[in-house]
């Protein structure tokens, strides 16, 4: 108790700034009054007499900080003390103390915002309960070609009901519709989800509820959930909205529930634009459960939820045996090339794999920079502190004890690191702000990223350590060391080589790091400039397109389809200012769709895959695809004629290498189809994958026909002006067809590489803040260089030396810097390049041009950085130099 | 002679309580002058760090301060032991009786006495 109390009126004291200077002042005149007296009273003159009482009372200031050591705060008293004088310190140098800040809320800012988001994208990707157990399955068919697509409805049933892997599953199929009924007709995306998927997914509606097990039978499953996004902006949030009516594509649905705003399944890795508004109970039609008919249509994705315990690869192993079985089973169906191969991956990897080497990328290049900050920081503070020797060895002269000198360096550099700390965090939001604002579409839950605590402690951490410790061990060691040894020390004309050595040391990584990132930005760079120039197949510029649907329940036959296409072509192509016009069912990079084929005089059963889009006559034209033998599509190919197609240069390469495949046949819908001519290769799915082999059909061809469908029309207007006229003209021939998704063909290329486009401006900033932070770290060091050897350099131009020699020897030791940096820059990168080797586009890891450029570019830098001292050395005047102490 | 040593911090408010408990109420300087004294001069108490052991005492509530007149007139601050103080001492007293018989038996403890 009596410490505590002691303790209360200490802080009481501390507060209140009571001083006892005035008591003791008293006490003390008092004191010395008696034992003057008394001396006097000894025989001693008045003043002597005064004079040994004053001896005999002792050190004042010693007393006086002793009686005020037990009143108030010491600890805290001291601390401020410290605290005031560090931050007038640091005033007073403005030059360190802004590089320094800058530099480590650069590196702190930087490294907390990328973490975060890499936290949240590769982490944490999906909003659902225990993502973790939840997986991803679909099938491939390795003979037939092509990639993964999904399941058919009768092969997940079995799957659902034969699996001992998952304690739930549910199967969704993507789509879209026309939302009517009020204004003009909306065209959203939905998803057909099982009714197990929201109890699978642990995720319940905020309104309403949702589907019964009854809804899920085919024929009373006229219900939906909405979006909250769409409830919000198409609906005004209504709270009323449960249990009414709306229509998709003419038909009446009820809403039953609207879903949280943050649910976005099975789009969480999509873009905006392709996210699912509508939510559907997935019903299979009784043709789809037709045995008959089991491997028709695939396309269904299912999810499953791990039993506890259970594996991923015994998820998979499961899932090959099922399959196994039913191929088994149905072995008449499952023939030839028509073998099918079920993959299981955990869910949340799927969502990210193709974002995740983009981001550890950004991860490395970030800590680089980070690193590179540190360094900066730790050579500034080794420059100051070893600068500051003499004031420090004073400070201990005249009675600091050690722990009071190295708690002021302690507190100087802590404060500085906090300061810098603080500066980091606001960066690190901006940063986050900018990156959810110009981020890529395809990086998953962007939009939630936010400052992770345990990035911004860890970057803080590693700071606050680097400010701290090269503040303090320099301190610690001077602190060690007699005063007077110190104070000599300027009389010595050399420099202090243990601490020249480790900033030398410290700029060189500097320099190497920064050449590391310039390398591997400047690969990517040279990588993505070859793939916008490489030939697309097709001509991107002033080609505009807009989509529409004819959804079947007011075009239920093709007639009536093929008449308002008639039309709307013929309307569009009289709009002024355009050139050409066509339509097409699928376009490149944009959406695609794969047929299975069977070749003429093949095998029986043994089935391909091409790509496939219904076009019309004027398409390759339009396009600017080159026909490169036959002919196009044309009047005579009209429905009753016998069916004819396009095919493109790989597909005819892949299956008719000898001779020509014009005139061949192949199988596809109701029977053979004949090749008439073939189209130059186009990228399809990404300028980096090959052109797959396609099969391009008339829109007049009488089967299977997708109701999706987008007009081209090359023109050189501006979008602005050019889409209300589309609009109008289709319109003009019904007024029910939606319009949307409006762009331009070079929108669709840009889109395609927006993400390669991101990483290379990421890193190039990078790049260049790590080579403006290596730069005026070499700064430092040069300049610090040279104010410790201003004596010898004047000693030597007394000797003789030239001024040029003086400068050349300031600049050797920027170029010595500078050339090891670069050496160990460029073996860093052939690390760093193989680990890019997969984002590389026919650019391999020596390029050369990328491999002279940076480090002459790094050369070229570190001179300039070394020039100003170098000038400063020359123009030292040696008198002065000599005379200075 | 026998050059002076610096006393403890610790023992100086012991010696400054007991000081009180004998004389009754002193101001600084007769305390210090008193000490002196008594250590027979083996102790030099460098006067002035006797205020901040004052200062300390009278926050813990061993002393109690007040101004008043002193011989020749003079004011000066006149401390008191307080009963806390009383008891302080005593505790005190008695942890040092026992830390001297402590070591008192060692120093006279042969080593026939330790098998």
């Amino acid at each position: 108790m009596k410490s505590l109390k002691r303790f209360y009126m200490r802080l009481l004291n501390f507060s209140t700034n009571r001083r006892g200077e005035e008591r003791l002042r008293e006490e003390m005149e008092s004191y010395l009054a008696a034992q003057t007296e008394e001396n006097i009273r000894a025989g001693m003159a008045p003043e002597e007499a005064r004079r040994q009482a004053r001896l005999k009372f002792g050190a004042v200031e010693a007393i006086r900080e002793k009686y005020h050591a037990e009143e108030g705060l010491p600890f805290l008293e001291h601390l401020i003390q410290d605290v005031r004088y560090a931050l007038r310190q640091l005033r007073k140098s403005p030059a360190f103390t802004t590089a320094s800040l800058l530099t480590l809320a650069l590196g702190i800012g930087a490294t907390t915002a990328v973490f975060s988001a890499i936290d949240t994208v590769l982490f944490h990707p999906l909003p659902y309960r225990d993502p973790s157990q939840l997986m991803f399955v679909t099938e491939s068919a390795p003979k037939l070609g092509g990639g993964e697509f999904g399941v058919s409805a009768q092969e997940y049933l079995d799957y659902a009901r034969l699996n001992h892997v998952f304690s739930q599953v549910a199967a969704y199929m993507t789509d879209a519709c026309n939302l009517t009924g009020a204004g003009r007709p909306l065209h959203v995306n939905e998803a057909q989800i099982s009714t197990t998927a929201l109890p699978l997914l642990g995720v319940t509606p905020i309104l309403g509820r949702n589907f019964t097990a009854q809804e899920g039978r085919y024929g009373s499953d006229h219900v939906v959930l909405l979006s909250h996004e769409l409830w919000q902006t198409h609906y005004g949030a209504d709270p009323h909205i449960i249990g009414r009516t709306i229509h998709l594509n003419e038909t009446p649905y009820t809403v039953v529930g609207v879903m949280p705003a943050s649910f976005r399944f099975p789009g969480d890795s999509e873009p905006i634009s392709e996210r699912p508004s509508l939510w559907l109970p997935l019903t299979f039609a009784p043709d789809l459960i037709d045995p008959h008919h089991r491997v028709r249509s695939f396309g269904y994705k299912f999810i499953g939820r791990l039993k506890p315990g259970v594996t991923a690869p015994q998820a998979q192993q499961d899932m090959t045996r099922i399959a196994d079985d039913f191929m088994r089973q149905y072995s008449d169906t499952y023939v030839g090339n028509i073998r099918v191969v079920p993959h299981a991956y955990p869910f949340a990897a799927h969502s990210v794999a193709k974002t995740r080497p983009l981001l550890i990328l950004l991860a490395a290049a970030v800590f680089c920079v980070l690193l590179i900050a540190c360094a900066n920081v730790a050579n500034l503070l080794l420059a100051r502190s070893t600068a500051r020797s003499q004031e420090m060895a004073l400070r201990a002269a005249i009675g600091a004890s050690r722990i009071r000198i190295v708690r002021q360096c302690l507190v100087e550099s802590g404060l500085l690191g906090i300061l810098g700390s603080i500066g980091g965090v606001l960066l690190a939001a901006l940063f986050l702000i900018g990156l959810k604002r110009f981020g890529p579409a395809s990086l998953p839950r962007l939009q939630d990223v936010s400052v992770h605590p345990v990035a911004l402690v860890f970057a803080v951490a590693l700071a606050l350590l680097t400010s701290v410790f090269f503040g303090f061990a320099p301190a610690w060691q001077l602190s060690r060391v007699a005063p007077e040894s110190s104070l000599r020390a300027a009389h010595q004309v050399g420099a202090d080589h243990g601490s020249q050595h480790l900033q030398s040391i410290i700029a060189a990584a500097q320099v190497a790091l920064a050449v590391a990132l310039l390398i591997s930005g400047g690969l990517l760079l040279r990588s993505f400039a070859r793939l916008l120039d490489s030939s697309y197949g097709f001509n991107p510029h002033n080609a505009f397109i807009v989509r529409t649907v004819f959804d079947e329940s007011r075009y239920p036959d093709i007639a009536k389809h093929l008449v308002v296409e008639q039309q709307i072509l013929s309307r569009l192509s009289h709009l002024p200012g355009v050139t050409a016009v066509a339509e097409a069912t699928h376009l490149p990079l944009s959406n695609s769709r794969d047929i299975g084929i069977h070749i003429e005089h093949a095998p029986a059963n043994d089935y391909h895959w091409a790509g496939n889009s219904f076009v019309t006559p004027s398409y390759f034209r339009t396009m600017g695809i080159p026909l490169l033998q036959g002919r196009d599509f044309g009047p005579a190919d009209t429905r009753s004629a016998p069916p004819v197609a396009i095919v493109s240069q790989s597909f005819a390469r892949e299956y008719f290498p000898v001779h020509s495949a014009i005139g061949r046949h192949f199988d596809w819908g109701k029977g053979s189809n004949t090749i008439i001519g073939v189209a130059a290769d186009v990228h399809i799915s990404s300028l980096t994958d090959d052109p797959p082999p396609m099969v391009y059909l008339d829109t007049t061809y009488p089967d299977n026909h997708p109701n999706e469908t987008a007009f081209i029309l090359r023109s050189k207007l501006d979008p602005a002006v050019l889409l209300p006229a589309i609009r109008q003209q289709i319109h003009s021939v019904d007024k029910d067809l939606p319009v949307y998704d409006a762009t331009t063909l070079e929108q669709l290329v840009s889109d395609s590489v927006a993400q390669r486009r991101f990483t290379i401006v990421l890193l190039g900033g990078f790049g260049v803040i790590a080579l403006v932070l290596a730069a005026i770290g070499i700064f430092g060091v040069i300049s610090y260089l040279v104010a410790q050897r201003t004596r010898e350099f004047g000693v030597r131009m007394a000797l003789g030396a030239d001024r040029s020699n003086i400068a050349r020897l300031v600049l050797r030791r920027g170029a010595n810097i500078a050339l090891a940096g670069c050496l160990c820059g460029l073996a860093l990168s052939v690390l760093a390049s193989h680990l890019l080797r997969a984002s590389l586009y026919h650019t391999g890891p020596f390029d050369p041009a990328t491999l002279c450029l940076v480090p002459l570019l790094l050369f070229i830098v570190v001179l300039i950085a070394a020039w100003l001292p170098a000038l400063r050395a020359a123009s030292i005047d040696p008198m002065q130099a000599l005379r200075s102490e | 002679m026998k050059r002076k040593k610096d006393v403890q911090q610790g023992t100086l408010g012991l010696m400054v309580l007991k000081t009180l408990d004998v004389l009754g109420p002193l101001h600084g300087y007769g305390i210090a002058r008193r000490i002196e004294q008594i250590s027979g001069d083996l102790l030099f108490v460098n006067q002035g760090t006797l205020y901040p052991v004052l200062l300390r005492l009278e926050q813990e509530g061993a002393v109690e301060s007040e101004w008043g007149p002193s011989e020749n007139n003079r004011r000066a601050r006149f401390y008191r032991l307080t009963k806390a103080g009383q008891k302080l001492l005593q505790a005190e007293k008695r942890d040092w009786e026992r830390t001297a018989a402590i070591i008192a038996r060692f120093f006279e403890v042969k080593a026939e006495d330790l098998s």
